[in-house]
């Protein structure tokens, strides 16, 4: 009973307060929302520990157990200590904690990022191909959007940026707001069905 | 085989290298190619003008290390705005990594000779995404009890009269998208929508750009710098020259490369499939 019904009240209770207190003007209920609204980065920094705590033990039993690829874990368990050490007794403005976060997050971060631009050359040259008319349209409205949205596509033609800003503006616009409006009428109808308890996936349903 | 069919068989390595080319050649010897300021940039340029004196402006740095090459160019550039119309930065994330890129920023109003707590300040990470946004809009004090550095929010001058977010002049979120972060979309929601006195400025990435355009025609944000090149154009429009329009050349060299693959592939495949048909036939 308090497993199955006490947090279904405590949804449809907490989501009815949030409705009324958009819809309708009802300070006890804008006082009561804004105090939840208040909880929220409580809640979720406990959420980054629990996370933290898991990724430790994930990664210290990998290393305990010695599974494959084990010493990956112990780099990441020591630069997780360094990292926090440094962080909380120096402070984010040491010179050490500084060095680690420009010349090693994001040095690698800039990376990871960057190659997307490899594989995007590779898939071009494999995949992107104007097999039909609606490959073709995609093929080419991307490619003027390409060339529209760097200086050299100016050389091209002096009406390129104009033209990649209007497919931009005009038929991107269209079809984004027709997936907006799609996507909130998505999302009315799944918070109904979770404040009605339908839908009980957060509660470990399997369905 | 023919060239055609080797082509087509083509070991991604070399294609990998023939990128890295394109794009050092231009970085190691830029070659300054001109650009020309599209009305959007212009637009959230225009918003920034309109600041008085000692406007107030809530700036959230959500982005994280992947973003930084296209989001970093383009709150520089808006920060040498922010410093030419003398207005005063309150800094906030909701990315862990975004406390720091807020304060690699703000060194501009250091060496501009700002005083840290009365001309800019940086409140740091806030957590909870979407619900901690409508949380310190609706009361800071809620979310923020001190700085980064420790200082309780009722002990910083410029903290004295902001409570909500109509206290603000401006609002502006340098933002990578989804991730667990505050969305652009979120600012949309919780901000530009509520409090419709409070101008929305976002600086999103290029492909994060046409989700967020419906917004800026819509009027619901005032301002939109989609990627690089708006940085780069911004730039232009301040005239001070710096990374963003150093790196437009670079971006160039890319997209011609990847052209160049998508048109070779196609001749290969249009000039290989007649001789697959005779084959199979």
């Amino acid at each position: 009973m308090l497993k199955n019904v006490l947090p279904l009240l405590v949804t449809f209770f907490i989501g009815a307060i949030m409705i009324i207190e958009f819809f309708f003007v009802a300070p006890w209920a804008s006082d009561i929302s804004g105090l939840i609204r208040s909880w929220t980065p409580i809640i979720t920094a406990f959420t980054i520990i629990v996370g933290t705590c898991n990724l430790l033990m994930v990664h210290w039993r990998s290393v305990s157990r010695k599974v494959p690829g084990w010493f990956k874990s112990v780099l990441l368990l020591v630069a997780f200590a360094v990292t926090v050490v440094i962080g909380l007794t120096a402070g984010q403005k040491a010179p050490a904690y500084v060095f680690i976060f420009e010349n090693i997050l994001n040095a690698t971060g800039a990376t990871m990022f960057a190659l997307t631009a490899f594989y995007i050359g590779s898939s071009g040259f494999r995949a992107f191909r104007a097999m039909n008319l609606h490959a073709t349209i995609l093929l080419l409205s991307g490619a003027v959007l390409m060339l529209g949205r760097v200086p050299i596509g100016e050389y091209v033609s002096s009406a390129m940026p104009n033209i990649a800003q209007w497919i931009m503006d005009v038929p991107n616009v269209a079809g984004q707001r027709g997936i907006m409006i799609a996507m909130g009428i998505g999302f009315v109808s799944q918070c109904l069905r979770i404040l009605l308890g339908y839908n009980r996936r957060h509660l470990g349903a399997a369905e | 085989m023919s060239f055609f069919e080797k082509l087509l068989k083509l070991d991604a390595r070399f294609i990998y290298l023939i990128m890295l080319i394109g794009i050092a050649i231009p970085l190691i010897k830029p070659i300054g190619l001109p650009l020309q300021v599209v009305d959007t940039t212009r637009q959230a340029f225009q918003e920034v003008e309109k600041l008085d004196p000692g406007a107030k402006v809530l700036m959230s740095f959500d982005y994280s290390p992947g973003g930084a090459a296209e989001l970093d160019p383009i709150s520089a550039a808006m920060l040498t705005h922010f410093l030419r119309k003398d207005a005063k930065i309150y800094a906030v994330t909701s990315v862990p990594e975004g406390t720091m890129f807020a304060e690699q920023n703000l060194k501009a109003y250091e060496a501009a000779g700002k005083a840290y707590g009365t001309d800019y300040v940086n409140l740091g990470y806030f957590a909870g995404g979407e619900s901690a946004v409508a949380a310190l809009s609706e009361d800071f004090r809620s979310v923020f009890k001190t700085d980064i550095e420790g200082t309780p929010v009722d002990q910083i001058p410029m903290m004295k009269d902001v409570h909500d977010m109509n206290d603000m002049d401006m609002v502006v979120s340098v933002n990578v998208g989804p991730g667990g972060a505050a969305t652009a979309q979120v600012w949309v929601r919780q901000v530009a929508v509520v409090y419709t006195k409070v101008p929305v400025v976002l600086g999103v990435t290029a492909v994060m750009t046409p989700n967020i355009m419906p917004y800026l025609q819509s009027g619901q944000i005032k301002g939109l710098l989609g990627g690089l090149r708006p940085a780069a154009e911004y730039e232009i429009l301040l005239d001070a020259r710096g990374n963003a329009v150093a790196m437009m050349d670079a971006q160039s060299a890319a997209h011609i490369t990847i052209l160049g693959f998508i048109i070779l592939g196609n001749i290969a495949y249009f000039v290989v499939k007649p001789k697959n048909k005779l084959k199979t036939n």
